[in-house]
């Protein structure tokens, strides 16, 4: 069953008395507990599927389904409350909230809106995830005392923290070395089993691609690949449908 | 809500220098508020206080009158009479709520003495023993003796006395006599000579409350020309009318005839002219110009409990035509002085708490910029505007309510400090304000109270802006964080 789907999205951005197309018709099915990554280089539009996908924009014509909901028909608390049941976020730049600790951080989503567990259940369940993280002894840092590595891995587990079906990552491995990029997407690719949890993360770097089960490749808006790696899913290439 | 004070109270913390900007501006505002309020309170509270316990008690009865008239001297047009003034009495005498009372006129004379202007007073003719059962020890005698009913006499003011010996280099005393002039729209110039029976003074009366002298009521009303005619102006043109015929003759025609005039010119057997029979009977003037015994400006009343019944029902009494004044009145041009800088301070403080909320506000902006990545990220894992909304507004009562505070506790120590020192009154404005030489002010809770509404007032309307700009804040701008 598709936990996410992209119908025939087209995504156009104004600039200036110009337009920007970014996605021009992209569509595609991720399953529930796929390890996705969308490749491809600076200006594909992984960003931009990834917008759509964690529901944090809109598309300009087509369908984005999450979890069976088609996001348009959604105003802005029913989306958000969607983001916050369903989907967990993974930065770049990490996007730890400053004032607040590692548990804080972890603890900090859950705060956001209905949380179903006790004060014991919750406290127990972030210690997990700070540990599962590997921060079991960084847990009343800040991030300014936590190296990038450590603090992408805080932004691992607080995107996990509400339990989502799906958790989006953008670029996660852009600001850190080689070998830290490799502990982050081992740690995320263990989670994805442990969790069952979906993870769909865009990337520019080969490497981080092929551990992956699921890729979509894109160029210039348009998927030129979708396939996976346990099985080649062929699409046909959509540079015909450009302009269509 | 625990998260949304410890997200605010951490992120004041980190920017200590924008949390400072805006606290210490929080602060003063706020001090000043404290201290401003808190002396202006305690100079209207003790301007009142001392009004109404050696003044005007609790409330004034007079006349309505079209003009302004005065409670004190020459601050406004003289008043009318009390109308009916029996039937109020009757009316006080029955009332609860009216604990005491004493009826009062008021009046202004130039102080003479072998036909050398000295000084003037303001006179307040007194009934002595109803006034000093209701304000027993106010007036301070430091020479002689206090008026007695039915005696005449004047309690001259030592304001007077002091200033006749330094711009005159003479030294009034008990037993002397002065004589008092004074004008009125009834009879016109008068003088009265008076015996000084006493020598005083009211306490903390500055400015010049200190030349209120106490006199008999008939001198006063004599000086003030409270005849019987005076009294009822109703009767008043109809008696005249009789008294001029019969003080004048036929009237004016006959009064300046040729014939009285040639006769006197011409003839010297005519010299001895025969006055009583020109003036006639005398007997119906002399009745109307007799002073009235009844005529009282005002009425002073001591009252406890709740007086709204007391006033609507004076105000509606058959036969009179009364107002109701309190203290307010009877101190005039002074207390509207203190009200007026009260209004004048608050005046500055509102441009204070638009300074402030426009700072506070351009402050936040900047941070709210600042911090778009972050509220981007909070919008993004499914935080609803509400709690954008609330940590921003957290975040700015955070700052007014502490720093409030702190201004409050500063104003507070000022006050305190100024109440132990006392607060000197450099100049006659000051004195007339204060009611003294200094002033103690103390603490106004009402301005504690006003200061935390503002505060919060100023955190809110300082919010509105940035919040806004927070809330379009998308969670896409979290992504764009690189």
């Amino acid at each position: 069953m598709a936990i996410a789907q992209l119908k025939d999205v087209k995504k156009v951005y104004p600039l200036g008395k110009t337009e920007v197309h970014a996605l021009k018709g992209v569509s595609f099915e991720i399953e529930k507990g796929d390890f996705v990554s969308i490749a491809g280089p600076s200006g594909s539009g992984k960003s931009t599927i990834l917008n759509l996908l964690g529901c944090i924009d809109t598309a300009s014509s087509g369908q984005v389904v999450i979890n069976g909901i088609e996001t348009s028909s959604l105003n802005d608390k029913q989306i958000t409350n969607l983001r916050h049941e369903v989907l967990g976020f993974i930065f770049q730049s990490f996007n730890l909230i400053p004032v607040l600790s590692v548990f804080e951080n972890v603890e900090f989503p859950l705060l956001l809106g209905n949380n179903p567990m006790s004060k014991r259940e919750t406290k127990e369940w972030v210690d997990y995830l700070i540990d599962a993280v590997g921060l079991a002894d960084w847990s009343t840092h800040k991030p300014n005392e936590l190296s990038g590595g450590q603090r992408q891995r805080v932004a691992i587990a607080r995107a996990l923290a509400t339990k989502p079906s799906i958790v989006m990552a953008d670029e996660p491995t852009a600001n850190l070395d080689s070998v830290t990029s490799g502990a982050i997407i081992d740690l995320m690719k263990r989670m994805n089993r442990e969790l069952e949890t979906t993870f769909i993360f865009s990337t520019h770097d080969q490497d981080i691609v092929d551990i992956a089960d699921h890729v979509i490749r894109l160029q210039d808006g348009l998927i030129i690949k979708d396939y996976k790696t346990n099985g080649h899913v062929s699409v046909e290439p959509q540079v015909a449908k450009v302009g269509a | 809500m625990n998260i949304l004070w410890k997200i605010a109270w951490r992120n004041l913390r980190e920017h200590k220098t924008k949390t400072l900007i805006i606290g210490i501006l929080v602060a003063l505002g706020v001090s000043l508020v404290v201290i401003g309020n808190s002396v202006l309170e305690s100079v209207t509270r003790g301007m009142e206080a001392s009004y109404v316990e050696n003044f005007t008690g609790d409330l004034i009865v007079r006349n309505t009158s079209d003009e302004d008239v005065a409670f004190i001297g020459a601050f406004g047009a003289a008043p009318d009479a009390v109308e009916g003034y029996s039937a109020v009495t009757n009316y006080l005498d029955g009332q609860e709520t009216v604990q005491d009372y004493t009826p009062l006129l008021t009046g202004m004379a130039s102080v003479n003495q072998n036909n050398e202007t000295l000084s003037f007073a303001f006179l307040w003719g007194i009934q002595p023993s109803t006034y000093f059962e209701m304000f027993p020890d106010k007036f301070l005698v430091t020479q002689g003796e206090r008026l007695t009913d039915g005696e005449t006499g004047i309690m001259l003011s030592q304001g007077v006395v002091d200033d006749v010996l330094s711009e005159h280099g003479l030294e009034l005393e008990v037993g002397q006599t002065i004589n008092l002039f004074a004008q009125n729209d009834t009879t016109g110039t008068k003088i009265r000579e008076v015996e000084i029976v006493g020598i005083g003074y009211y306490e903390n009366a500055a400015g010049l409350l200190d030349r209120i002298s106490l006199v008999d009521a008939n001198t006063l009303r004599s000086l003030s020309g409270l005849t019987a005619v005076k009294v009822d102006t109703r009767s008043r043109s109809e008696a005249a009318d009789t008294s001029d015929s019969a003080l004048f003759g036929g009237g004016n025609d006959e009064l300046f005839s040729d014939s009285l005039f040639s006769d006197a010119e011409t003839s010297e057997a005519t010299a001895e002219l025969d006055f009583d029979n020109i003036l006639g009977d005398t007997s119906i003037r002399d009745e109307f110009l007799a002073l009235d015994n009844n005529a009282w400006h005002f009425l002073l009343l001591d009252t406890k409990g709740n007086t709204a019944g007391l006033t609507s029902e004076l105000e509606s009494l058959e036969g009179s035509s009364l107002v109701i004044e309190n203290w307010r009145w009877g101190a005039g041009f002074i207390a509207d002085l203190a009200y007026n800088i009260r209004n004048i301070l608050n005046i500055i403080i509102g441009v204070i708490a638009i300074v402030a909320v426009i700072i506070i506000m351009n402050t936040l902006v900047i941070s709210v910029t600042e911090r778009m990545g972050e509220i981007g990220t909070i919008r993004a894992m499914g935080g609803q505007k509400n709690f954008v909304r609330g940590m921003i507004t957290v975040e700015v009562l955070t700052i007014t309510l502490l720093f409030g505070l702190v201004g409050i506790a500063a104003g507070s120590l000022t006050i305190g400090a100024l109440n132990l020192l006392g607060l000197p009154a450099s100049n006659l404005f000051l004195q007339v304000l204060f009611g003294g030489s200094t002033l103690k002010p103390i603490l106004s809770i009402s301005s504690l109270f006003l200061s935390i509404i503002a505060v919060t007032i100023i955190g809110v309307l300082a919010s509105l802006y940035p919040t806004s700009v927070a809330l379009g804040v998308s969670p896409v701008q979290a992504m764009q964080r690189k």
